[in-house]
């Protein structure tokens, strides 16, 4: 046998190894079990899950919460986020380094957390509302919106918008800057270099960015936990509830593979999307 | 090949000492990358002491031939001989290549002397020896004393040179190269060609292959140049064959500035020229070093001279001609007069320079 | 006033916003959970009034498992995500390109593409029954959170392989050193930045991990922030805030300790761009 394929045959053992023992246990095994048990029932296999959690208006009630929450939380966090990638790279001051530091520990900052110190600041006791009262002399406090969509937003906007920071700012450090000063020297004024060389150059990096942004923004868990509500249920919070209120693992089940459905048909596009920006970038 | 066999036998101990002689022999080499036939049924011969440049654009193959030489690239057919070993279906490690990267590729968490050390380790050398031969290697290459430097404490030309005595440490029975002064600016540059042709002097047993898109390179160091073009051998032979005699138009610009005049035109201007075969396109190829600015003749060119470029040694003039579609490249010396924009000017030539190239 | 001047302080104006906006979302939290985690009391006021270390000497044996087990757990999870993301990286590195590489990359990255609920439950399903039932034990913990951080731990180690390392391997071989060679003195030395950096994040992550944890974990093995978020829902604010310090300063730690100064952007990078 032939030294190349003895190569190739190892290769080919270890790959084996590599999905029978990391991707089938950890990752192919669990998931695809998920599947089997939604779509198991008393009378044999069935869609019959599927059709009862569609047709149910509670869960039609989280799936447009859900929606809501996240094409909410997604837009504000990219419109700041962008706003402040560029503010922070073409304004630069002693200490902006620091801040994007400072944004990048956020991986190491539980979600939930952020949520937990809202209280803090924003609950009907807490500072800002305290502090109202005192100055203004109120009767009650000014701020409640904690508990409630404006929170959950408020939350998720300040966990997830260092997620469209990260990818804006890479995008506008690896724009060209002669290409920048080319603009100028044909005569551009600055506002129409943003408009038409800037943006559009960073634009693959901030889409990346919101839509990886709005997928984990879909997927929290932990923000609802500690500031949602009865009446404001996200698919993530009612299937940890389905799981462990209810006990009904069938229905939990169900809503986690539609829930996986629509994950991974995010997470496909934001594939695409980062790969066709790789390939521009390495035509170009 | 003729140019070589001197210098082989000029170290004919060395020979002796290692049978089998080794040079590269590649046969009938296809490579395919990502469904692009980047090299096509491609046969070449360096002999044991050969100094071969392969030169090209980017894209015609030159880097992946080394590769392949290498054994990093898979072929789709093909074979690859080091001396008598076919070496065709040997692992990159087995073969005994010397390989020097455009950036050096040293490693950059080992100091100079483990760099330098790390081909004679693979081997399981005896650490006495590992020091007596890093030692000397080092020498070789004037960077003596910097063994324990680590690579990012050094300039990029002393990268080169450790990158050098790295490759050469190990004896290998090949040397390649691959661009290995594209990088480097062109005062170094000269100097690096000048320290790369008297290392291989002091080896005069060593194949090298050099690869380059420079002609300059290609020019002064090589004792033959295969010039490549898109995945083919466009001509292979001694730098002065290439130049002299260039096979077909892409050969002679590459190699240098060239003027065509089409097989009408010279039977016009010089009369009883032997003509080229029937039915085969081309044109005559005269360098701009051929063409003399006095009616001495035979051939004869009449035009009107365009412009006049400064070449330092030398002046270059176009002139414009009615035989030929393109201005005619003129080389002069800068002494004597030189001829004025707009002046007409006889231009004379002789049989012997005129080349007839395919296109 | 002239044009200059007061585009001048226009853009002055424009920086000192930026930090006041960066510095309210993204400086406050962190500095609530410290500053709640010593306060004695913070009720009706706008700052507490008087500091104290109370919350942190009466942890009690709860508080104290969970943070022996979120130790243990992030420690296992750590080494275990690294060594199987190192071995992903090395054995997908050739595939770089290809149809199937692109594919099993793509399959890799899954589990942290769902909602961590959904992961711990399916992983939960998967092995509380025969043939493997580990429901009742620590494995299943490290199981899910290892299933979670390994996406980031093979990502570390993918980008060094493909982006640093090739030119230095085949220079390796060329020199004639066998394939075990080239990885253990070179492949290996030059992922250790790589290496460190995927141990760091995947202890940060394991110890913070909530949603999958909280699916999946028998009782007695509570990690912290299943008791902080108890605590929380219970009203014990100072006591989840003092717990949830000991959390963010061991990750933190983790961060800056284990990947080093330099490596955190590209830690980053890796985490929030993959």
């Amino acid at each position: 046998m032939s030294a190349t394929s003895r190569t190739l045959l190892a290769r080919g053992a270890n790959l084996s190894a590599v999905v029978l023992l990391v991707f089938g246990p950890f990752i192919l095994y669990p998931l695809g079990g998920l599947f089997l048990l939604s779509v198991r029932t008393k009378s044999g296999m069935s869609i019959d899950p599927y059709l009862r959690f569609f047709s149910d208006p509670t869960s039609l009630e989280v799936i447009h919460t859900t929606l809501a929450i996240v094409l909410a939380s997604a837009a504000v966090a990219t419109i700041v986020g962008v706003a402040l990638a560029a503010l922070l790279f073409y304004l630069p001051f002693r200490g902006s380094t620091m801040l994007v530091r400072l944004m990048e520990l956020f991986v190491a900052f539980p979600s939930f957390l952020v949520a937990f110190t809202l209280i803090f600041l924003y609950g009907t006791q807490g500072s800002v509302n305290v502090f109202l009262v005192h100055t203004f002399h109120l009767s009650h406090a000014p701020i409640d919106f904690l508990y409630g969509f404006g929170g959950i937003v408020f939350a998720e906007v300040i966990y997830y918008t260092p997620f469209v920071v990260r990818p804006t700012l890479t995008a506008l450090t690896l724009i060209d800057e002669r290409v920048v000063e080319a603009a100028r020297s044909l005569g551009a004024s600055p506002a129409l270099v943003a408009r038409r060389v800037i943006l559009p150059m960073a634009l693959p990096g901030i889409v990346a960015g919101s839509i990886l942004c709005f997928l984990f923004i879909m997927n929290e868990f932990g923000i609802l936990l500690v500031l949602g509500s009865a009446k404001l249920i996200t698919l993530p919070l009612s299937i940890y509830s389905a799981a462990t209120v209810d006990l009904d693992l069938q229905a939990a089940a169900t809503q986690a593979a539609v829930m996986l459905v629509a994950s991974l048909s995010v997470f496909v596009v934001y594939r695409r999307v980062t790969r066709a920006g790789t390939r521009s970038h390495a035509r170009g | 090949m003729a140019e070589t066999l001197p210098r082989a036998a000029a170290a004919p101990k060395a020979a002796a000492a290692r049978e089998p002689a080794s040079g590269v022999r590649i046969a009938g080499l296809t490579v395919e990358l990502g469904g692009r036939v980047v090299l096509e049924d491609l046969s070449a011969e360096v002999a044991r002491g050969e100094f071969v440049t392969v030169l090209g654009n980017s894209g015609c193959g030159k880097t992946t031939l080394l590769r392949y030489i290498a054994g990093f690239v898979p072929a789709r057919q093909g074979e690859v001989w080091i001396g008598a070993r076919n070496v065709t279906e040997v692992p990159p490690h087995q073969r005994n290549i010397g390989l020097l990267y455009q950036n050096y590729a040293l490693f950059p968490h080992m100091t100079v002397f483990e760099n330098v050390a790390f081909g004679l380790r693979a081997r399981n050398a005896p650490s006495a020896e590992v020091r007596e031969r890093v030692a000397a290697a080092l020498k070789s290459v004037r960077m003596e004393g910097f063994d324990s430097y680590r690579p990012a404490q050094l300039s990029g030309g002393m990268q080169q040179r450790i990158a050098l005595a790295r490759a050469l440490v190990i004896k290998p029975d090949i040397l390649l190269l691959d661009e290995p002064v594209s990088a480097l600016d062109a005062n170094l540059r000269a100097a690096v060609r000048t320290e790369i042709k008297l290392l291989h002097e002091a080896m005069p047993e060593l194949a090298v292959i050099y690869v380059t898109h420079d002609r300059e390179d290609a020019l002064m160091l090589s004792d033959r140049v295969m010039l490549l073009r898109e995945g083919r051998i466009a001509q292979m032979g001694t730098p002065q064959e290439l130049y002299d005699r260039p096979r077909d138009r892409f050969v002679a610009t590459y190699l240098g500035l060239a003027n065509f005049l089409s097989p009408d035109a010279v039977a016009r201007t010089l009369p009883g020229i032997g003509l080229p075969p029937r039915g085969e396109a081309g044109a005559f190829c005269l360098r701009p070093e051929s063409l003399r600015l006095d009616d001495g003749g035979p051939g004869r060119l009449v035009g009107e001279v365009l412009r006049c470029e400064w070449h330092g040694s030398a002046v270059l003039l176009a002139v414009r001609s009615a035989e030929c579609a393109e201005p005619v490249m003129v080389e002069t010396a800068r002494r004597g007069r030189v001829p004025e924009p707009g002046e007409r000017v006889v231009l004379s030539y002789v049989a012997e320079d005129c080349v007839f190239v395919r296109d | 006033m002239p044009v200059a001047r007061r585009r001048t302080l226009a853009l002055a104006g424009l920086r000192f916003l930026t930090g006041a906006v960066c510095l309210w979302l993204f400086a406050v939290p962190g500095l609530v959970v410290i500053v709640s985690a010593f306060a004695s009391d913070w009720v009706a006021t706008v700052l507490p009034t008087s500091f104290t270390l109370r919350w942190f000497e009466h942890f009690d044996a709860t508080d104290v498992d969970a943070m022996l087990t979120s130790f243990e757990v992030a420690g296992m999870v750590a080494a275990l995500g690294t060594i199987l993301g190192l071995w992903l990286a090395i054995s997908l590195n050739p595939l770089e390109g290809r149809r199937l590489g692109g594919l099993l990359d793509a399959v890799i990255m899954v589990p942290n593409s769902v909602p961590s609920v959904v992961l711990g439950l399916a992983v939960l399903l998967a092995y509380h029954a025969p043939p493997l039932d580990i429901s009742g034990s620590w494995a299943i913990v490290v199981l899910v959170q290892t299933a979670l951080v390994m996406p980031f731990c093979y990502r570390m180690c993918a980008a060094a392989l493909k982006q640093e390392i090739p030119v230095f391997r085949e220079a390796a071989a060329s020199l004639g050193a066998p394939p075990a060679m080239v990885l253990r003195r070179v492949i290996l030395p030059l992922l250790e930045p790589a290496i460190r950096a995927s141990v760091a994040l995947a202890f940060a992550f394991s110890i913070g991990d909530l949603g999958a944890t909280l699916m999946v974990y028998p009782p007695g093995f509570a990690t912290v922030p299943i008791v902080v978020i108890e605590d929380v829902e219970r009203g014990f604010y100072y006591r989840a805030s003092a717990l949830a310090l000991i959390l963010l300063v061991l990750s933190l730690a983790s961060l800056v300790l284990v990947a080093g100064r330099g490596r955190r952007a590209k830690v980053a990078a890796v985490a929030m761009e993959r």
